[in-house]
């Protein structure tokens, strides 16, 4: 859309990032009512999962096993059905509050238009995540040509069409890796092998089992590559087995390769929020929120996988959701303001986050909380306790350091309370 | 029907049993060992039957903002077939507009298999 020199831009909720959660907020936040701008860095929106061209998006959204695009496309659409400025080809530059903290945010973006200034009562933060690359991971040797994050490759083989590599070694088993693994394989490259650090994937068993076992591609679990060979281009990788953090000497080989793609983890993208200094979480990267999505800044909140890493992208649409109708509501006064107390919720035991961090209280309804676990276990029970006493407790199957679990916290057992401390507790049972 | 032994994971649930698929004797039903429910079991039989798999993947355009369009198959195929599938996939064209769910080719390398569009392609006239 054209931008206006002369008048400022003036919203009610503005959304930084057009993936699954911030198509989500938009959505939501415009059928509250409110005037909401979308901003998008790219041509398109969508976000990642223009990319994700394999299919189990949106099972528990549609009912449905969807592609990355088709999942995108379904929101696309219905953003569309809706009066909400789409900004793509827009970069936000700068957040700054504007006058009292309930006056909103001014912000500073640019485009094919040049630079504009926009003031928004909200702000919901979708910016995604992003990929460890080389240089955050302990390899030796040069950074030749050849060395790919999977997401990196993923673009390169699924939306520009180039097969970055023939002879492929995969370091890290996050799920774009092993989806990766398949596509390398079915576009005719040699997948050598999967070299995993830890002793169990770190993506989901059944990306596992159909982006690997269904080709028979090596995983060399509690293993890592050492050593990058090559000046110009990658032509090897000396790999070894690790015990305590050390090489065990006679696993040490090398492993001929042209190419080296790696899925060492994802890190939620906040550098956007630094100017406003919220309160973050150090478990999960992502701002500390209540269950409104809402940060430590008034009128700032968070979604998606900014806020933490998710596995289901129905998840991300769902926190998307929830931050763009909470936006509406505080813009238009219709929150409940600053009424009323917070509880705060800490994770322990073999937990290694709980969201949200905090609740405000008092409310009504459910709350989901989301929680990964440290060490995968055959079993364990939850258990949330407010100011010592046992408020749920459910037992668990099954848990896995790699799967997000997710259980429904009725408020109704904060009667009368409003704030306080809640602790989450995974402990093993019965063993 | 396998004819050597798979050893495979489970993904009826979280837990991922490892699974063996032990071939009987004569076309007799395969014997499943390693799994803890009767989903496990079920799953071990369908795959020891055939590993049916949904492919997808891209085909190349005529256009230059956007060169691949992601495609799907409608049904699950065997997944002994792919390479066969990823050769006719990557020998098309895409040379009209379409959006998701729009058939690209009917009866696709079997008879009830359609090649399908997942993403949207737009040429300007």
């Amino acid at each position: 859309m054209q931008l206006n020199q002369e008048k400022q831009l003036q919203y009610d909720v503005t959304v930084v990032g057009g993936g699954p959660a911030g198509m989500a907020a938009a959505i939501a936040a415009s059928d509250e009512g409110a005037r909401v701008c979308l901003l998008e860095r790219e041509e398109k929106i969508g976000g990642i999962l223009k990319q994700c061209i394999h299919d189990g998006f949106g099972v528990l959204r549609f009912s449905e096993q969807l592609t990355g695009p088709e999942y995108a496309w379904r929101y696309a659409q219905e953003l569309g059905r809706r009066p909400v400025d789409v900004l793509t080809r827009t970069f936000l530059t700068s957040i700054e509050k504007n006058g009292s903290s309930r006056d909103g945010y001014l912000l500073k973006i640019v485009n094919s238009q040049g630079l504009s200034r926009l003031e928004t009562r909200t702000l919901v933060m979708a910016m995604g995540c992003r990929e460890r690359t080389d240089r955050q991971v302990f390899i030796h040797g040069e950074r030749p040509a050849g060395i790919f994050t999977a997401g990196q490759a993923q673009d390169l083989i699924n939306l520009k069409g180039y097969l970055p590599g023939k002879r492929c070694v995969i370091l890290g088993s996050g799920d774009i890796g092993l989806i990766m693994a398949q596509r390398l394989t079915l576009e005719g490259a040699s997948v050598e092998g999967l070299y995993e650090i830890g002793s169990e994937p770190s993506g989901l068993n059944r990306n596992v089992s159909q982006c690997l076992e269904d080709y028979g591609i090596p995983l060399h679990l509690n293993s890592t590559v050492l050593e990058v060979q090559g000046r110009k281009r990658v032509e090897a990788v000396t790999v070894a087995r690790m015990e305590r953090g050390i090489p065990v000497q006679d696993t040490v080989r090398t492993v001929p390769c042209d190419s080296l793609i790696l899925s060492v983890g994802l890190i939620p993208e906040n550098e956007m929020l630094q100017s406003l200094a919220p309160q973050m979480d150090e478990r999960t990267r992502g701002p500390r929120v209540n269950q409104y999505m809402e940060t430590s800044c008034p009128g700032v909140f968070s979604c998606g996988n900014a806020l933490h890493v998710n596995d289901l992208v129905d998840y991300v649409s769902q926190s998307g959701e929830t931050a763009g109708r909470a936006a509406a509501l505080y813009a238009s006064n219709r929150s409940g303001g600053d009424r009323g107390g917070e509880a705060e919720l800490t994770a322990a035991g073999n937990l290694s986050y709980v969201l949200p961090q905090k609740l405000r209280l008092p409310a009504e309804g459910a709350v989901p909380l989301f929680f990964r676990v440290n060490k995968s276990a055959p079993r364990g029970k939850l258990t949330v306790t407010h100011e010592g006493t046992v408020i749920l407790e459910k037992t668990f199957r099954w848990l896995k350091a790699a799967e997000m679990e997710r259980l429904d916290l009725d408020l109704s057992v904060f009667s009368g309370s409003n704030g306080g401390s809640v602790a989450v507790r995974m402990s093993e049972e019965g063993s | 029907m396998i004819t050597e032994q798979k050893n495979i994971t489970c993904i009826a649930c979280p837990r991922g049993c490892r699974l063996e698929l032990i071939p009987g004797a004569e076309g007799s039903e395969a014997q499943i060992r390693g799994y803890e429910c009767p989903k496990g079991l079920a799953y071990g039989q369908r795959e020891a039957v055939e590993a049916l798999r949904i492919l997808t993947s891209t085909v190349k355009t005529c256009s230059a903002e956007m060169p691949r369009l992601p495609v799907r198959l409608s049904e699950p195929v065997p997944l002994d077939r792919f390479r066969e599938f990823m050769d006719l996939i990557n020998s098309f064209l895409a040379v009209e507009d379409c959006k998701p769910g729009d058939v690209l080719v009917r009866d696709f390398g079997m008879p009830g298999v359609n090649l399908q569009a997942t993403g949207e392609l737009h040429y300007e006239n």
